[in-house]
């Protein structure tokens, strides 16, 4: 049986738009970065994609819970995007973190970003804030 | 509670508060008297003058934001956040939520420890502050469309 995956919607309104100016960043040319920004959605829908087989992925591994956060557990994919036009670099490594519901089936996409945006991870505040917002769908699901 | 009182207890927050090195007793005080406020305010909160009004919004975000110690942060926090449950001001509670505020400690702060009045309020308000956010949700299909354009 396959699990239900959501995304918030955070993650198209402002993670990838940040992945977007890391990216025109790092590289020169506009046309580049638009190619290369189109193969990273790719690459992340696709990833997100394989969640609906469940959360134990390849490059998954849990990930530790910011203090007073809700109680549900989080892990993080780590890979590398395979785009020839981007720089070696932290605009490399890209992170896709999301909360398991598990007693409901189901997979909440919180964050995605790569280490340009981020150096470890999001701030604890972000991340419980959007932990507060998985976990409310999680028990409306519930209910 | 008078405009006038609410005046003078606002002087005296921000007296204990905006010290340059504020004492821990002076902050706990302060938590006290802005929490006495926060259960004044809902009575009398529509016959506040604006400038008062104003000051008040200003002085929670001011002394709930960082960099402040984090137990104030907490209690502040929270006392704000019963402020906005009391005087029904969900959008405002929406902004606080959507700034980052503490909002997940201080759900968590009233769930344990405050009045069951009080997680009512705060419930009913997290509820309707929450439907926006769980009808924003994207299922992965919707997202995919979205992101690839298609």
């Amino acid at each position: 049986m396959s699990w239900v995956v959501e995304v918030l919607p955070e993650v198209v309104e402002d993670d990838l738009p940040a992945i977007e100016r890391s990216f025109k960043k790092a590289l020169k040319s506009k046309r580049a970065a638009k190619r290369a920004f189109q193969a990273a959605k790719e690459e992340i829908v696709a990833r997100i994609g394989q969640l609906r087989s469940g959360p134990n992925q390849p490059q998954a591994t849990p990930e530790p819970r910011p203090a007073n956060a809700p109680d549900l557990a989080l892990w993080k994919i780590r890979f590398r995007f395979k785009i020839s036009e981007l720089p070696q670099g932290t605009v490399n490594f890209c992170r896709v973190m999301y909360a398991v519901a598990e007693d409901v089936r189901a997979i909440v996409v919180i964050f995605v970003y790569t280490h340009a945006e981020y150096s470890s991870r999001p701030d604890d505040r972000e991340l419980r804030r959007r932990l507060l917002a998985a976990q409310e769908w999680a028990r409306e699901r519930r209910s | 509670m008078s405009t006038a009182a609410i005046a003078v207890e606002l002087q005296e927050i921000q007296r204990l508060t905006q010290k340059r090195k504020p004492s821990k007793r002076g902050l706990e005080a302060a938590v006290r008297a802005f929490t006495h406020l926060a259960r004044e305010l809902p009575a009398v909160w529509d016959e506040l003058p604006e400038d008062l009004r104003r000051m008040l919004v200003d002085l929670a975000y001011g002394i709930a934001e960082p960099p402040e110690p984090p137990f104030l942060q907490g209690f502040l926090g929270k006392a704000y956040a019963v402020w906005m449950v009391l005087t029904g001001r969900t959008r405002e509670i929406a902004t606080l939520y959507e700034a980052g505020m503490e909002f997940a400690d201080v759900v968590l702060a009233l769930s344990e420890r405050e009045s069951a009045e009080l997680q009512e309020a705060l419930g009913e308000r997290l509820k309707e502050l929450t439907k926006g956010k769980r009808e924003g949700l994207l299922s992965y299909e919707a997202f995919a469309d979205r992101v690839l354009g298609r």
